[in-house]
């Protein structure tokens, strides 16, 4: 909050009184009433013959009297938002920023790559695996992104918006609200596991058991990363998954333990630190910000209505990114034990090919950030009639920054590709790789895919920006379908690895579409903004 | 192993999940309601849901798409469009899907009680169940007691066939093996492997396997029993049904369920899973759907009628055959009776009858253009020649043959059972002219297959004779109170009779193998993950282990393997093929099954040669290897288990494409 209002011909009484209040406000954003003031003044140590010697009022309360209409003044007058014009230097930084914050979200999973390269063994997947380990590993796993995608952005959703508020209360409550709500799904979601593979009979009861377990936890992990991410601390599930992996070789390495019993404690113990954690800088953050407002939760209709939208498109984008690998995995070939069986040379090629994504990742988190940082104020600042400007204005950012994200991506892809052709053909640095050509074939698919979703991703957070997530969960729907569709009649008709034609095409159809969408968004700015505010 | 209930229950639970999900509940969301009564609309939508599926699998199969995942989709996608997007339901499901939110609104602001609405719901349903209990028990206690005598047959029928299906691992007769291949052949996408021969039956079993998801021997043993089983129903539904008198269709079901060997028909047949036994089941309904089609001219019973005529095409020969017979039985029944109002119709059921018949040699042709040529045994069997002396006629026959007398004659005489004359026509000439067939054709032709099939017809047309007999003994009796008790008095003290009096006993049909080599295989699938075990035995192991494990000939493993080598080594034909296969089981057997077939005793006399060139074998391969171990032994059979883990470079290889480290 800005005081600006007393700084004109101010006398040394007012200095005082515009300190006094900023040292109040300091306290107490947003008290409710002239009380609340007069209790924070009190609780300061201002009584009564102070108040009056210092500002010549009768007492406290007079004087918590004033500073509520010098307040409530201040709003009256306040000027429409300012347009923060930013130095090239504080441009560079918050695109840095950005950037650095996007590209720390896949700290996470490079600790993983290097963990199974170094010690053959992460949180969730150990090289040495039997085959019918890492199907039910991976199977566990794509059920809980699944399964949370939809919780993941529901909590994103409502958390930064009441954070944005400086509502911690609120955010958490509602945090922990989905959170809950998540647990008893996934918790109904083993248990309706359990029941399909009792009348389906698609596994055996110990691969069941794997997959049950593995989906629980990793679930449980993936809700604490969440909040962790909301509150913007990255590098604490970095390091929480790094805890993991430690476990993981105390119980393995060193107790001698099964892979898999190691796995499932640490995992369960590092689920419950996540969620631990979650809780203490949730506590932490409420404690140094505003504690907000103390109503209770909207009403469930409410809490519905907003957050579906959010919800289907968590929840239809994980079934995107994975629902290729079910495909591929479930191609009947010469034989096929269960439905779905692992294949490595698949999961290399997808994984090898993710490489691609981290730093577009980046510069999406930056650009999306540029994009967001002067759009209200832009708004505001734009007579109606002149409207058209503003739409001008953004959609010719927008082009500029689309081609960026492109450009930047296939940079990104075109070095992904050399670096692992030269791996695999000369050796790079001393390190050769050797790579079956079902791999290859699905890493080259792969970051031509991973090069759409790039540009998807782009378009999906812009229309999150202006609240228009209805469209872009009808996007990737037709997008999944697309891939379900294609993948699964040439994986079928051809071979396997083909159903990574599948994600290309579902890939394509997303960017295509949510470019249109951002377009035409774009193209009535002022309108979409207007049913924002 | 086999027989014990925790490994019985759960399978015959499957497969009951099985086939009530695919044939009862998704064949009820999908067909509309056709016939007031549970039992009418059972059949009919069982018998479209069984047309569907087979026509569906042969275009997924040729496609190559068939799989549980496809066929799932495409059911949950006709389901869709049956429920909400086909015609009048359109407008309606609009609305629903349209006013969804604003239900889950109101639901969410507490609006709308779900625990009330189910309460209220309960409480509606248990009502009217405690109405239909009620009236079952006050209005006809004779309802009541025909209902128990109908489930005692069935029961007693089901345990006659199920006994051997339950107690025993080994499949029933020869056939089997080919059918368990055949079926397996599909799910792998293969259209006759061994020949043209009608796939529907093994398109069928491959459904019901795909979706219980247990071992296919399993829905081999059950399918056959389960076949013979509806096929007593059937009697009892057509019929209860076209004569009114459900004592009538319990003397029928009783025929067919306990008396197989007084039908002149074979108990064996009847608990094996084969073709022609799966083709039988649509006969009696082809016929009543076609008999009430033209009775009452509603255009669901003569879909059900082209469903069950196709079904019988696509899937045994002989069959469609006896469809065609009965259907023209019927149509020269209703233009003799009602030539002016029935043309049409009759024209409409034979045109039916007709493009049953070019979807039947659809199949054949599709199997010509995939240049392969009829099934080998079974086209010799059609040319087959045998020495057929007239048969004998025994008690049943008699009975069968005065029952269809009374009924005709009661028909044409009492002017009450006159609506009755065109049953009464129809099973008259399928009487004489079965009859005909049984007595004669057979013994003009000494043609093995009209000798045979010309005895199931009669076999299948005698209990007709006899529940129609009945039915008109009944309807006889002026007073409809007397006749009602007199009719389930006489059929419970017949009922009786044949469980006390005759107490048939469960059939013990031939066999190629010990059970207990059955139950080491099922216990090789349960023990070791799918395609890491290999089976060396004889013939009988490759239809068991096809599509799970690999199996190869006892004869060509001891050509293939010397057993003094370090590893196992094909080198036949220059090469060198390691047989890496983990896990390897050699089933042996210490005597050798009693196999009573003439054609198996060259097969016998060289599988003996083999086993003993296998103890010299073992004796060479255990003083070079120590993973050999026994896994099983019993008086009868030995299975030694060859282990051969593989490294974890092999393994990593397998899993990521690429060598390890």
């Amino acid at each position: 909050m800005s005081l600006e209002a007393l700084e004109f011909g101010e006398t040394l009484g007012q200095q005082k009184f515009k300190d006094l209040m900023e040292d109040v406000f300091s306290q107490r954003m947003r008290p409710e009433d002239q009380y609340e003031i007069a209790a924070t003044l009190e609780s300061m140590g201002w009584n009564d013959r102070t108040a009056a010697e210092t500002f010549g009022v009768e007492d406290v309360f007079e004087l918590a009297h004033q500073m509520w209409d010098a307040r409530n003044e201040m709003m009256l007058f306040e000027p429409a938002q300012h347009i923060e014009v930013k130095t090239l230097r504080q441009y560079a930084a918050m695109l840095f920023r950005g950037f650095l914050r996007g590209a720390i979200f896949a700290l996470p999973m490079v600790v993983s790559v290097v963990s199974m390269l170094t010690l053959r063994f992460s949180l969730w997947s150990y090289i040495n695996l039997s085959l019918e380990n890492a199907t039910s590993i991976a199977v566990g796993t794509i059920m809980s992104f699944v399964a949370v995608g939809g919780f993941t952005q529901s909590i994103a959703y409502w958390g930064f918006r009441f954070i944005g508020q400086d509502h911690y209360y609120m955010a958490r409550k509602i945090v922990f609200y989905y959170v809950r709500l998540g647990y008893i799904l996934c918790l109904a979601g083993a248990l309706g596991f359990l029941v399909f593979n009792l009348l389906f009979s698609v596994f055996p009861w110990r691969m069941t058991t794997i997959v049950a377990l593995y989906f629980l936890f990793l679930s449980a992990i993936w809700l604490s990363v969440t909040i962790m991410y909301m509150l913007r601390r990255e590098l604490v599930f970095t390091a929480l998954i790094i805890s993991g992996i430690g476990l993981v070789f105390i119980f393995f390495k060193v107790l001698g333990f099964n892979i898999i019993i190691s796995q499932v404690i640490s995992l369960s113990i590092t689920s419950l630190v996540g969620i631990l954690l979650a809780f203490y800088y949730f506590y932490q953050a409420e404690k140094q910000n505003e504690r907000g407002i103390n109503p209770p939760l909207p009403r469930l209709s409410v809490l519905f209505h907003l957050s579906t939208p959010y919800f289907a498109y968590g929840l239809l984008y994980f079934l995107f990114i994975f629902v290729d690998r079910l495909i591929a995995w479930s191609t009947n070939e010469a034989f096929m034990p269960f439905l779905i069986w692992f294949r490595g040379e698949y999961e290399l090629g997808l994984d090898f090919a993710l490489i691609v994504l981290i730093l577009p990742m980046g510069l999406i988190e930056a650009l999306v950030t540029e994009f967001i940082s002067n759009l209200e104020a832009n708004q505001k600042q734009t007579e109606a009639s002149k409207s058209d400007t503003l739409c001008k204005m953004y959609l010719s950012f927008y082009k500029k920054r689309i081609i960026y994200v492109a450009l930047f991506s296939l940079f990104s892809a075109l070095i992904s590709y050399l670096a692992i052709n030269k791996l695999t053909q000369g050796g790079l640095f001393g390190v050769h790789l050797v790579l079956s050509s079902a791999t290859k074939f699905v890493f080259t698919w792969a970051i031509c895919g991973y090069v759409l979703i790039a540009i998807a991703l782009f378009n999906v957070l812009i229309m999150f920006c202006v609240s228009q997530p209805r469209l872009v969960h009808r996007s990737v729907l037709l997008a999944s379908i697309v891939n379900i569709f294609l993948g699964f009649l040439l994986s079928r008709w051809f071979d396997y690895n083909w159903a990574i034609i599948g994600m290309v095409a579902g890939a394509a159809v997303f960017a295509v579409i949510t470019t249109r969408q951002v377009i035409t968004v774009l193209r009535k700015i002022d309108y979409y903004l207007y049913l924002v505010s | 192993m086999y027989s014990t209930l925790e490994n019985q229950l759960p399978n015959i639970l499957r497969y009951i999940f099985s086939f009530v999900l695919i044939f009862v509940v998704w064949a009820g969301f999908i067909f509309n309601r056709n016939g007031d009564r549970l039992l009418d609309r059972l059949v009919d939508r069982y018998v479209k849901m069984v047309f569907l599926i087979i026509i569906l699998v042969y275009i997924l199969v040729l496609i190559g798409l068939y799989e549980v995942l496809s066929i799932g989709a495409i059911l949950i996608g006709l389901t869709f469009y049956v429920n909400f997007l086909h015609g009048a339901v359109r407008a309606k499901a609009s609305h629903i899907v349209s006013t969804l939110p604003l239900r889950i609104y109101d639901f969410l602001e507490g609006k709308i009680g779900l625990r009330a609405k189910f309460v209220k719901w309960y409480r509606a349903e248990w009502e009217q169940a405690c109405r239909n209990v009620s009236g079952l028990m006050h209005s006809t206690v004779l309802a009541g007691f025909n209902m128990f005598l109908l489930v005692l047959t069935l029961a007693y029928s089901a345990y006659l066939r199920f006994y051997d299906a339950i107690v025993h691992a080994a499949p029933a007769l020869s056939d089997a093996y080919v059918t368990l291949a055949w079926m397996k052949y599909i799910e792998k996408k293969i259209l006759f492997h061994d020949g043209i021969y009608p796939q529907g039956f093994h398109i069928y079993l491959s459904v019901l396997h795909k979706f219980a998801g247990n071992n296919g021997l399993y829905i081999l043993k059950y399918t056959g029993p389960l076949n013979s089983l509806l096929t007593a129903a059937g009697f009892y539904f057509l019929v209860s049904r076209i004569s009114g008198r459900r004592t009538a269709g319990i003397i029928a079901a009783l025929a067919f369920g306990l008396f197989i060997p007084e039908l002149h028909l074979d108990w064996a047949r009847q608990i094996a899973a084969n073709s022609q036994e799966f083709a039988m089941v649509f006969i009696l309904p082809c016929w009543y759907y076609a008999f009430m089609y033209l009775k009452k001219g509603i255009k669901h019973d003569l879909w059900a009628a082209f469903a069950c005529m196709a079904i019988s095409g696509l899937v045994h020969t002989i069959a469609f055959a006896f469809s065609w017979l009965g259907l023209l039985a019927i149509a020269v029944t209703y233009l003799f009776t009602d030539t002016r109002t029935k043309f049409k119709p009759v024209l409409v059921t034979m045109l039916a009858g007709v493009m049953a018949s070019v979807l039947s040699t659809l199949p054949i042709l599709l199997g010509f253009l995939m240049g392969r040529g009829f099934h080998g045994s079974s086209a010799d069997f059609l040319t087959q020649k045998i020495s057929v002396t007239m048969p004998e006629f025994n008690h049943m026959d008699i009975l069968a043959l005065t029952g269809t007398g009374v009924f005709f004659l009661a028909c044409l005489v009492v002017k009450r059972l006159r609506p009755m004359f065109p049953a009464a026509l129809f099973v008259f000439f399928m009487t004489t002219g079965s009859l005909f067939m049984y007595m004669y054709i057979g013994v003009l032709t000494q043609n093995a297959v009209l000798a045979t099939r010309g005895t199931l017809l009669w076999g299948l047309v005698a209990p007709l004779g006899l529940g129609f007999g009945w039915a008109a003994i009944e309807e006889l009796i002026p007073d409809q109170k007397f006749r009602q008790y007199f009719g389930t008095l006489a059929a419970g003290l017949i009922v009786a009779g044949a469980l006390i009096y005759f107490n048939p006993q469960p059939y013990q049909p031939g066999k190629l193998q010990y059970d207990s080599a059955v139950d080491q295989y099922l216990r090789i699938t349960t023990e070791y993950l799918p395609t890491t075990w290999m089976i060396v035995s004889p013939e009988e192991g490759y239809s068991l282990s096809l599509g799970i494990g690999y199996h190869m000939m006892l004869g060509d493993f001891l050509d293939k393997y010397n057993p003094a080598e370090k590893k196992l080594i094909d080198r036949t034909g220059g090469g060198r093929a390691v047989l890496d296969t983990p896990d390897i089981f050699i089933f042996m057997e210490k005597k050798q099954y009693p196999v009573i077939l003439p054609e198996m005793k060259p097969i016998l006399e060289r599988r003996a040669d083999e086993y003993r060139q296998l103890e010299d074998w073992l004796n060479r391969y255990t003083a070079a290897h120590k993973n050999l171990t026994v896994y099983y032994e019993d008086n009868d059979i030995k299975v030694l288990h060859i282990n051969q883990p593989k490294s974890k470079e092999e393994t990593f290889k397998e899993i990521w494409g690429i060598d390890g480290e």
